[in-house]
């Protein structure tokens, strides 16, 4: 039985995951761009995010009080200080957002590749035109607020944005390539059997089980959301800031302050909710496809448990931590970076295994040799 | 591949790839512009109603 299980993963590895072959670089470049991403997240969570909110808060108290006191020149210079760290959100956001995006992107496109009819140097050129723009893309996106629009042709956009697009532009290519290709595969009557797909490994089963039920667990909150929240706090979005302008227009203090109070709370109440939901779902995702990849995984099968029960509780406690975080405060904000954590870990524990996987792979081939 | 398989694929592919294109659009020609006049009409509303 032993035997034939090794004798099934050598045949799988040397038809879809040789040295250097598209599905090996997009496995492991589509991991290694997660957790760069993840550990970004959890470092601007922890240092930047919270001071940030509070800055922002602070601006638009300023701007509301200068236009109280009728000082037209410091409205615009609060503002401009309100856009400031909202960029410096912003593009810190969508850096985070992308990076794990595009590696999630990477290891579906890595599942895909036997039905891609191109050669194997091909796949892996256009693995690597992908693998480049996904790393540009949140690089110049990050560098967004720091360059601004220094030496830039363009009156809105800045080098860094330029730099982000073309990255993009990269991704796009790559994946519409990896398209066509899957078309001509699709017209052809060859058959490209792949036993990863086939492969069942327990680890794999309780992934793909965890990560189904969070997924479930994120739309069923998604629903509730739309159904419960969503209406009410745009509403309330427009009537806060007009109670606040028309506070400063009637010089009514006390309206302005209860007003930029009510503001922070409703922007804390969405942000959590959006961001629970946001983690829920795209974590029980990366389960499901984590699930294809552990017969890539070079760790005892107790291991592999540990690891897979590591990253469905991280994937739990994180979007529950970041749910409370309005009642519960920092206990709350604790729970939801460990729960960030535990998946960094765990993420990082299969990134490890797929690597010695590979160099086994690796050394049989050139002992073979 | 079969059929269902042929279509998920094929359709999941080409939804990664339209919601590119718009966010390269987006990234070029609406996101930076759409900010600059958000900031704008905000910092006017505040300065108009001191």
């Amino acid at each position: 039985m032993n035997s034939l299980a090794s004798s099934t993963r050598t045949d799988l590895a040397s038809t879809h995951f040789a040295r250097v072959s598209a599905r090996r670089l997009l496995v492991l470049g589509g991991i290694s761009l997660i957790l760069v991403g993840m550990v970004f997240g959890d470092i601007f969570a922890v240092f930047v995010l919270h001071q940030n909110a509070a800055h922002v808060g602070a601006g638009l108290d300023a701007a509301a009080q200068a236009a109280l006191a009728g000082d037209t020149s410091s409205v615009a210079t609060h503002f401009q200080d309100v856009g400031s760290f909202l960029e410096n959100r912003g593009t810190k956001v969508d850096a985070h957002v992308h990076m794990i995006d595009f590696g999630y992107l990477a290891l579906l496109l890595a599942m895909v590749q036997p039905w891609i009819a191109f050669a194997e140097k091909t796949k892996r050129r256009i693995a690597w035109i992908f693998l480049t723009g996904a790393g540009l893309l949140p690089v110049g996106v990050f560098l967004i607020h720091y360059v601004g629009l220094a030496y830039s042709p363009l009156e809105a956009i800045g080098w860094a944005s330029i730099v982000a697009d073309l990255g993009g532009v990269c991704v796009l290519l790559a994946t519409t390539v990896y398209l066509a290709g899957v078309l001509l595969h699709s017209r052809s009557t060859s058959t490209a059997p792949d036993t990863l797909l086939a492969l069942r490994t327990s680890a794999g089963q309780r992934l793909l089980a965890g990560g189904l039920m969070l997924v479930l667990l994120g739309f069923a909150h998604g629903a509730y959301y739309a159904a419960a929240d969503l209406y009410r706090l745009d509403a309330a979005d427009f009537s806060i800031l007009n109670s606040m302008v028309t506070g400063s227009a009637s010089q009514d203090g006390l309206r302005v302050n209860t007003a930029l109070a009510e503001y922070g709370q409703l922007q804390g109440d969405k942000a959590v909710k959006i961001a629970a939901h946001a983690h829920i779902i795209e974590f029980g995702l990366l389960a499901m496809i984590l699930a294809f990849f552990q017969p890539y995984v070079s760790l005892s099968e107790q291991w592999k448990q540990r690891w897979v029960f590591t990253l469905l509780a991280g994937s739990l406690l994180l979007p529950v931590g970041v749910l409370f975080e309005l009642k519960f405060g920092l206990l709350a904000g604790g729970l939801a970076d460990a729960g960030g954590v535990l998946v960094i870990v765990a993420l990082l524990a299969m990134w490890i295994g797929i690597v010695r996987y590979t160099g086994r792979l690796d050394a049989a081939a050139e002992m073979a040799a | 591949m079969n059929w269902p398989r042929r279509v998920l694929l094929i359709g999941g592919i080409a939804l990664a790839v339209a919601g590119m294109c718009h966010g390269t659009w987006y990234a070029a020609f609406a996101e930076h512009q759409a900010l600059d006049r958000i900031g704008g009409s905000l910092a006017g509303a505040f300065t108009r109603a001191g």
